[in-house]
């Protein structure tokens, strides 16, 4: 069952920005059982954006970002973006893998999968959030590492349709290293009855 | 628009104060630059879909098949002459790919179609482009020289034409 045209009423948003919270607390919870290391992330803001705003959540729309994107078959059909700044990303891995800290110099495919496994658990976590009964298929892409604004305006694009109205639902979080941050960005597929 | 800078959907133009325009991490997405060397004016159109869902879309600098004779009717009530036009389009990249997905998903190319097409359609010629791929760009259109600049991630600029020339 796609979400109905309905979502656009403010109980159901609401709702949306209640999951967008839990959401990520949850995939939080997740990852951090994930890594016998303390990676713990906190959610700083979680709500929907317009979709005229979404280049700019990133930041500085050039920055270099490593992004996630995960389409989402199946119960709550849509399309996931997990992104962290370029440094974030090389931090991230260096927790996840167990090394000290600025070890990790490039992205290669170990450090890829990594990070694409991370987005994997965010997403299936956030829908647990969302839906405490769904059955949904993910879909990985490669890793793109990319100017920011990029890499958000290609997912934006492959949803399809969108318009003003389209739910973007963002939830910002960082580490309890304060370099480490990033987003997570969950746009519900609309059903066009 | 006010910075001179085309945000997802946007059209700017060059004036008296603004000469330098740009459009930031085109992903997908196509800047389509329009310019007139005579009068030094420029545009760049951020381009985000092929095609509007209504013709009646208030938000013609969206899609390509209401951007680009929109583009074309602006410059030329700015006093532009439509002969003189050079016209240059960059990005329609593909970041993300999936291995089942084929090309239903690379809105990228069917972007860069859709803007050649009503190129054509207008019978502007491209005088430059650099499309496709699986990189982000971020354009500069200098409107006082016709210098067009392309970056990519991580890089300089990199000159991709003299639209004054």
């Amino acid at each position: 069952m796609a979400v109905s045209a309905e979502i656009k009423t403010a109980g159901v948003l609401s709702s949306f920005h209640t999951a967008a919270r839990s959401g990520v607390k949850k995939a939080c919870q997740a990852v951090s059982a994930m890594s016998a290391s303390a990676l713990r992330l906190y959610v700083i803001s979680a709500g929907v954006a317009p979709t005229a705003r979404l280049a700019e959540i990133a930041g500085d729309p050039e920055d270099l970002v490593v992004g996630v994107y995960i389409t989402v078959s199946g119960d709550i059909p849509g399309h996931a973006l997990l992104v962290f700044p370029y440094q974030s990303a090389l931090l991230l891995t260096d927790i996840l893998l167990g090394r000290p800290p600025g070890s990790t110099a490039h992205l290669d495919e170990m450090e890829q999968s990594v990070i694409q496994e991370l987005g994997n658990i965010v997403t299936s976590s956030y829908l647990t959030a969302l839906s405490d009964f769904y059955r949904c298929t993910l879909m990985p892409s490669p890793l793109a590492v990319d100017m920011a604004a990029a890499v958000i305006d290609s997912v934006l694009l492959n949803t399809g349709r969108f318009d003003e109205d389209t739910i973007n639902i963002v939830t910002k979080f960082t580490g309890a290293q304060r370099s480490l941050r990033g987003f997570f960005l969950y746009i519900p597929e609309i059903a066009t009855s | 628009m006010e910075d001179g800078i085309a945000r997802m959907g946007e059209i700017v133009f060059s004036n008296g104060d603004r000469r330098e325009l740009r459009a930031l991490g085109l992903g997908s997405c196509i800047g389509l630059c329009l310019y007139d060397p005579l009068l030094k004016l420029g545009c760049i159109a951020h381009i985000m879909l092929p095609q509007a869902r209504s013709a009646s879309t208030p938000d013609v600098g969206k899609y390509a098949d209401t951007a680009v004779p929109h583009v074309v009717h602006e410059m030329t009530s700015r006093g532009a002459v439509k002969s003189r036009l050079r016209t240059a389009i960059v990005g329609g990249a593909q970041l993300f790919s999936f291995q089942s997905a084929g090309d239903k998903l690379d809105v990228g190319k069917r972007n860069i179609e859709a803007v050649k097409r009503h190129l054509a359609e207008s019978r502007l010629p491209l005088a430059a482009e650099d499309t496709g791929g699986k990189c982000g760009r971020t354009i500069t259109l200098d409107c006082a020289s016709g210098c067009l600049t392309v970056k990519s991630a991580g890089g300089a600029d990199v000159s991709l034409a003299n639209l004054a020339s």
